[in-house]
This record gives C-alpha cells, structure tokens and sequence, in this order.
C-alpha cells in the first residue's frame, strides 16, 4: 500500500508541470503587457521598466518559469494584478465557501441519486421506473444556472423567503445547494440503477436467490454492496462536476467562492489569479483521486491495489 | 450462328427463375441497431424536437416577426401577450424573435465546438493509435496529462487568454474536449488495425495515410458521430452557461446564454426575460439527450437484458 501511495504521488509530477506549463505558457502567449495592466497606460517608462525588473520580467523565459514553479512549490502562487495581495491567500480565503457548497450538494446528491436509482432498479420496467428516469435526464438536461435562475426568482423576488441579491446563513444556503446536487444526482440514479442491474444478473444473486434467500436480504447484503464500488469511483469524477457547476451557482446566487472568483479574473484579465485557481483546483483534483484510489481497494478486497 | 466464339449456356430451370430476388438482409451490427432505434418511441421524438430547434435556426429570418436587435420604445417589458408571444425587454424588443435568431449563435457554437474537438480528437487518436510505438507513448502520457484535471480548468484558462467571446468559447470547448475523444478514438483504432482487411491492404502495399484514412477511418467514424451527437447537448449547455456569467456572447446578441444575462437585472419587472431563453436551451439539451439515450440503447443491447427481472 505505502509504496503505491509513494508511485502515485510521483506520478503525479509530471501531471502537474503540465498544468504549470500550460497556465505559464496560456499568460506568457497572450498579447498584453502586464505591467501596464498593473500601472495604466499613462505610467512613466521609468516606473514601468522598475517594475518590469521587480517582477523578473526581463529575464529568459525559462529562467522565469523555472521561478514560477519554485514558488509555487513552496505555496507561493504570486501577487494579483488588481488587488497586490497574495493570490493564495485569496483563494484560502474563498476556499471555506466553496467547500461549504460542495460537499453539501455532494451529500444531497449521494442520499438522492442512490436511492432514486435503488427504487428504480428494484421496479425494473415499471411506471415509476420510466417516470424516475425521465426526471433524471430531465434533471441532466436542465441549464443549472437557469434553474437556478428560475428559483430566485420564484422564492426570492415573489415569495421573499430568499434575497435575490444573495446573503449569507443557512436559509440562502438551500438553494444554491439544491441547485448544484440536480446533475450529480441525476448522473448517480441513473448510474445505480445501472450498476445494481449488472449486479443482479451476477451468478452469486441467482445463488442467493435459488438458496430462498429473501429480496430484501439479498438487495441489503448482496446487491449493494457490490453496486457501490463504481459509486465511489464516481466521486472523484463527482468533485470535477461539482466544481464545474459552482462558477455557475456562484454567480447566480451571488457568493463568494472559487467560482466567482475566477471569473472575475478571467474578465479582469488578472493571470496570476487564474493561474493560482488552476494550478490550486489541479493540484487538489489530482490527490482526491488518489485518495479516492486508495478507498477502492479497502471496499472491493478484489481490488489489491499494490498488485495493480 | 451468330456469334461462333459465344458459348451456349444452359438455360436456367424456371423454378428457379420464378423465385424472387431477394437481397441478403444486411447484418451490419450499427444498421441494426439504428432499426432499433427508430422503433424506440422517445429516441423518435428528441430526434423531432431537435429538427425542429434546427430548422427554426435555420430558416429564423422567415420565422422570426420581429428583428432581433430593433429597438422598439413603444412596447417596453411588455408582458407575454399575442403580438409578443415571449414579451418584450427593457428595450421594446421582441424575446419570441431573439430567442429564435439566438438559437444560431447557440446551435452553431455548440456544434462547431464539438465538430473542433471531434476532428482534433479524430486526428490525435486516428494516428497515435494506428502508428503506435514511441510517438503514441509520447502522445498518450500528455493525454493523460490534459486527462488529470478537470477539463473545465483548461476551458477556462484558455477563455483567459484568448479574452472572453462566443469565438473564444467555441475554441475553448473544442479544444478542451480533443484529450477525450482522442481517447476514444485511439480505442477503436486499436481495435480495427489488426482485422484482416487491414493486414491485407497493407499486404499489397498501400501506404499509412491510405490505410488510415481509407480503411479505419469509416470503420470507427459511426460510433464517434454518435459519441460526439451525445455531447453537443453538453457543448450548448456550456456555451449558454459561459455566456451567462459573461465568458461567451456580449449584449446585443440574442444568444440565449447572453439573453439570461441580460434579463437578470430585470428579474423583478420581466420574469420572461429570463424564462423563455433558458426554456430553449432546456428543450434543446433535453432532445438531444432523448435521442443519445436511445442511440446508447441501441447500440449497447447488453443495458437492455441485464438483470434476470
């Protein structure tokens, strides 16, 4: 197991120069000096030339991502454009918010999408089979950010049960947590349904079934536990989503957070804060699947991960 | 005689004569399944709806009653009535004919981005995997790369470079979808490389670029199609999102992410600003994933035996 966890974090090197090599060259080819992003265009060429050797500007470009990627090994990820602060500790500050969002929508979904799926699994064919996988891709198909939308509008501006213009505490959290878990949770119904049905065709089901076993018993003991081993799999992938569909919630709901954050740089053109999020989002992305890894072995006793 | 060289043949039985031609039944796995899939009922219908959604972006200059951009001060935030079916905004325009016209900027984008990503795909994986060797363990440990984080990252910091517009996001999700269908591609070239056909025209000497392009390609292209027809609902869906946070389209454009945008200041005097254009994207997404689900169906049989239930 140790020297598993050891490779899959060296292999986790070459993953991540790429995605620093990929943010340095994405700012470095893009037309626009930063320096006068920093200081106007009306600065003297004096102040611009002393920032420019500040910044280490003027050294070869190797030398300068050779900088970039010390620093950013040592969690120093630069100072943004706009604000002069340390971008992590911008994205430190945003982070709690972010999380808050995410792991809520992923119990919500998790609690949701399993026993949809379970229930629809178990009424193969049936009308409220069709009827929960309808809703489910209805539920894939639907714009988040619209519902999102929609749902401010009805709770917020005619109900007033909600501020339209966002707000923090529990009661503006239901919403925007509702709103990421409805693709997730359509995405697991309609993946449990499918893992349980490959379950229920395995020989050990029959097994128990020809033994007189009951169904419950054998959905409790047999059918589940085996279903649940893709499931996990999916929550590594489940974070990306996630992540994904909080720059749009974030937006619409008007909360501070990772999402928002990286928007507003990207309009503002501040590189060091997209970099910072990128390479931050990478890094995290990249040791939660491992981790995630790891877990699958301990579930699936099948699965030896040292031998893989 | 006429004709001294001609050999008589003998005359074919008219039993046999009588019996009707018949042409073999074509056995192709993919024909098969597309006559199972016009059967599937709800496959039918997202594939109707999506004609639709296209035929009305197409032809929206005849459909649409109104210009999308004309400014009318007579008929501000009107509400849904019969001369504006889908209300007006904050500058007397009609919604009906702007979440029309819309519907080219987002079916456009949508489908242009995955026609980038399917052809970049195409291209990588058609010839990493046919040549194989050290240029494919090169192009594949990248691949992985791009594959090890979130492609929404790459999405957007190539939106961050190239400056935010409807040009820019088309790109940006073509680009960040190639690692993916590269992979894809790769797999089923793998798979074809090695049949008989293949060997054969190798054999005779034909060279890479032929056998590629000649041989494997049609072999594998069905299911890429079909693969890339699943994520044009994923692509509008994205390009609407990234328009609506101001990423993609700018004001005045009817695209209907963009439109959300814009009616979101307006959600208290014109809730219809923001229903009916999300209300398309939902209807367009929706049929497209009617019809991915029926052709996954189709084509994966095995999701429709299993269970003994």
């Amino acid at each position: 197991m140790g020297t598993y966890i050891l490779r899959r974090l060296v292999m986790m090197v070459p993953v991540l120069l790429g995605v620093t090599l990929l943010v340095f060259a994405i700012a470095k080819l893009t037309p626009g000096d930063p320096v006068m992003l920093m200081l106007g265009f009306s600065a003297t060429p004096e102040r611009v030339a002393l920032l420019r050797s500040q910044l280490h500007l003027d050294d070869p470009v190797f030398v300068q991502y050779g900088r970039f990627l010390w620093d950013a090994v040592h969690g120093d990820l630069g100072l943004s454009f706009r604000t002069q602060y340390p971008v992590i500790k911008e994205i430190l500050e945003r982070l709690p918010n972010t999380l808050e969002l995410t792991f809520l929508a992923t119990a919500v979904s998790a609690l949701v999408g399993i026993t949809f799926g379970t229930i629809a699994a178990q009424n193969k064919g049936k009308f409220l089979d069709r009827f929960l996988m309808i809703t489910s891709l209805a539920g894939l198909s639907i714009p988040t950010f619209w519902l999102a939308i929609l749902l401010v509008l009805v709770f917020g501006v005619w109900l007033h049960w909600i501020s339209p213009a966002g707000g923090e505490g529990i009661k503006n959290l239901i919403l925007p947590v509702l709103c990421l878990a409805v693709w997730p949770t359509a995405v697991l119904a309609r993946l449990t349904r499918a893992t349980i049905m490959e379950v229920l065709s395995e020989d050990y089901v029959r097994t128990a079934r020809a033994k007189g076993l009951m169904d419950r018993l054998i959905m409790n003991r047999h059918v589940l536990r085996n279903a649940l081993i893709p499931l996990v799999t999916y929550l590594g992938l489940l974070f990306a989503d996630l992540l994904g569909g909080a720059v749009f919630i974030e937006a619409v709901f008007a909360r501070s957070g990772i999402g928002r954050y990286i928007i507003g740089a990207i309009i503002a053109r501040d590189f060091p804060q997209v970099q910072g999020v990128v390479i931050f989002i990478a890094v995290g992305y990249v040791l939660l699947n491992l981790i995630v890894d790891v877990l699958y072995g301990v579930i699936d006793p099948r699965i030896s991960v040292s031998n893989s | 005689m006429s004709s001294s060289s001609q050999i008589e043949l003998p005359k074919t039985p008219a039993s046999i004569q009588a019996l009707p031609l018949k042409k073999a039944p074509r056995q192709s796995p993919f024909i098969f399944a597309m006559e199972s899939l016009t059967r599937d009922r709800v496959a039918m219908l997202g594939l109707a709806c999506l004609l639709v959604m296209v035929f009305i972006a197409i032809a929206a200059p005849l459909i649409a009653p109104y210009s999308p951009t004309t400014i009318n001060y007579d008929v501000v935030l009107s509400a849904p009535t019969w001369a504006h079916p889908f209300g007006t905004d904050d500058l007397g325009r009609d919604i009906f004919s702007r979440v029309i016209w819309g519907g080219r900027e987002s079916l456009r984008t949508g489908y242009l981005a995955v026609t980038i990503g399917l052809g970049g795909g195409i291209i990588v994986g058609l010839v990493s995997g046919y040549l194989g060797g050290a240029f494919d363990s090169i192009t594949q440990r990248i691949v992985e790369v791009f594959l090890a984080f979130p492609s929404i990252l790459l999405l957007l910091s190539i939106v961050a470079a190239l400056g935010p517009n409807l040009v820019t996001i088309m790109i940006a999700i073509g680009v960040s979808s190639i690692p993916g269908y590269s992979r894809l591609v790769r797999g089923s070239v793998i798979a074809t490389k090695n049949l008989d056909y293949v060997t054969a025209s190798r054999l005779i000497g034909a060279k890479n670029r032929w056998i590629m392009v000649r041989h494997i390609l049609p072999n594998i292209i069905a299911p890429i199609l079909i693969y890339g027809t699943m994520s044009l609902g994923g692509a509008i869906m994205l390009t609407a999102g990234l328009s609506y946070i101001g990423l993609g389209a700018q004001p005045p454009s009817p695209e209907w992410g963009a439109m959300l945008n814009y009616g979101r200041a307006y959600l208290q005097l014109g809730w219809w600003m923001s229903a009916f254009p999300g209300l398309a994207v939902f209807i367009t997404v929706l049929s497209i994933n009617l019809l991915g689900d029926g052709l996954q169906e189709a084509l994966n049989p095995k999701m429709r035996s299993a269970g003994p239930r």
